[in-house]
């Protein structure tokens, strides 16, 4: 059994009558609403928290992505994920997860999932997630592709780096793209292997 | 409506199977619908069919029709009707196509227009047009898109007040997903398309609305600048679907342009 510490990272200052103006906290919520001086002080505190669980011995920190709402405020996870690399210091960092459908060219995750496991000395913990259909409205990617751009999780395990699998399978969205075709620089290889902590030296 | 005259069709061209509506005797018409599929037929057809062979298919990806691995954009819907008009051997052809159809008649016109004798773009989608905002049918509930579709809010009350079957909305659903997987992104346009209206050879003739909330009314006149010798008829106290809401106008304006045209 491990203990994960997962923050959505929430607007805390919506007004409880939103809903009676506008019919969703996503996509169409008005910036209006929100106080750039309000999103300091949560953001400084969310990260406070996890920093907090960290110190109290969580297995792990949770982070996650979603665009455009007032139900978390990180649409780029990996910006929080590396506030938390350096003032943590055993818990997994875990960014559940990056939302590979929506990005034109997903190198940017692999480059950025790397970074934080060679920061962090292996402490990442790496997600993906196709998004859920209010992300896609927000971010002008198209629903109609999203399947095609999402490698099936149980494909992922047993081989290879994680990330470089994911990514390079994530690339494949344009039709009769192989993965060869995916040109994956050799710089910054995560430490981590796929599905298995167990089989990170430290875990053996 | 004499619908035992309509001969109801499922023909394979390529392939793909698509379903075919077709009654009528004159000159051809093939007319290509928008984004809500051509279910049934409707009055407009029936008017049509009393002076033309009046041909409509369901769009692959949409209705009772195949959804191919190819279909990936407009264009591959462009050349597949290239290939049926070759398939049907249909010449001297009049080609009209209305919102999503507008946009996929505007691009087999730009591939070739050896087939057509006439084009008639009513309510196109396929521009933008700098400053002028789409609605955005994606993101409005089916009420909003209703509503938006009219100018006569009683049509659409009286639309809004049908069951809506499951068959219905599986067709809905399945006709929303080739939508979306035409024109979600750029909304509705082809960035590209209007480098080569001008190749456009054929009479061609825009129909609009003066109260189109999904493509305003702006498109029409910026379509009509695009392509050669393009004429633009309005028509009033009409939303986003002429062909619906003002048949027997849009009916006039088609005919009376093929009649000089021809």
């Amino acid at each position: 059994m491990k203990f994960y510490c997962f923050h959505l990272m929430p607007y805390a200052a919506l007004d409880p009558d939103y809903d009676k103006k506008y019919n969703s906290a996503w996509v169409t919520l008005p910036n209006s609403y929100y106080d750039p001086k309000i999103g300091h002080a949560l953001y400084n505190r969310y990260l406070d928290e996890l920093e907090l669980a960290d110190a109290c011995g969580f297995d792990g920190v949770c982070v996650n992505e979603h665009h455009q709402n007032a139900y978390g405020l990180m649409p780029i996870p990996g910006v929080m994920a590396g506030a938390l690399s350096r003032r943590t210091k055993s818990a997994k960092i875990a960014v559940l997860g990056r939302a590979l459908p929506l990005l034109n060219n997903p190198l940017v995750v692999a480059e950025e999932f790397a970074m934080l496991d060679t920061i962090t000395g292996g402490r990442l913990v790496a997600g993906f997630v196709r998004g859920i259909g209010a992300e896609y409205h927000s971010w002008g990617a198209n629903p109609a592709e999203s399947r095609g751009r999402k490698l099936p999780a149980d494909e992922t395990r047993g081989e290879g780096h994680l990330v470089r699998l994911q990514f390079g399978r994530a690339a494949q969205y344009r039709k009769g793209e192989d993965q060869e075709d995916i040109r994956i620089p050799e710089i910054g290889l995560p430490e981590n292997q796929p599905a298995g902590r167990r089989d990170r030296p430290e875990d053996r | 409506m004499p619908q035992e005259t309509i001969k109801e069709t499922f023909e394979s061209f390529n392939g793909c199977r698509i379903r075919l509506m077709r009654a009528g005797q004159g000159a051809p018409l093939l007319f290509l619908h928008g984004g809500g599929g051509a279910p049934v037929w409707l009055p407009f057809m029936e008017s049509l069919s009393q002076r033309f062979d009046v041909i409509v298919p369901e769009h692959p990806g949409y209705g009772a029709s195949d959804s191919p691995d190819w279909l990936d954009n407009v264009g591959d819907l462009a050349y597949f009707y290239l290939d049926v008009i070759d398939a049907l051997k249909l010449s001297r052809l009049h080609l009209v196509g209305t919102s999503l159809g507008g946009w996929i008649a505007a691009e087999i016109a730009v591939r070739s227009c050896a087939s057509l004798a006439t084009l008639t773009l009513s309510a196109a989608v396929g521009i933008h047009v700098k400053g002028v905002r789409k609605g955005d049918l994606f993101m409005w509930s089916r009420e909003q898109l209703v509503r938006n579709l009219y100018h006569d809010q009683k049509l659409a009350e009286a639309a809004l007040a049908q069951p809506v079957t499951d068959d219905a909305m599986m067709a809905h659903a399945k006709n929303q997903l080739a939508s979306a997987k035409l024109g979600w992104h750029p909304r509705l346009y082809n960035p590209d398309l209007p480098k080569w209206l001008h190749r456009i050879s054929v009479p061609t003739l825009l129909v609009w609305g003066d109260d189109d909330k999904l493509v305003p009314l702006p498109h029409g006149p910026a379509y009509a600048a695009l392509i050669p010798g393009a004429r633009l008829h309005v028509i009033e106290s009409c939303g986003h679907v002429p062909h619906v809401e003002r048949a027997d106008a849009f009916v006039t304006a088609v005919t009376d342009f093929i009649g000089r045209a021809s």
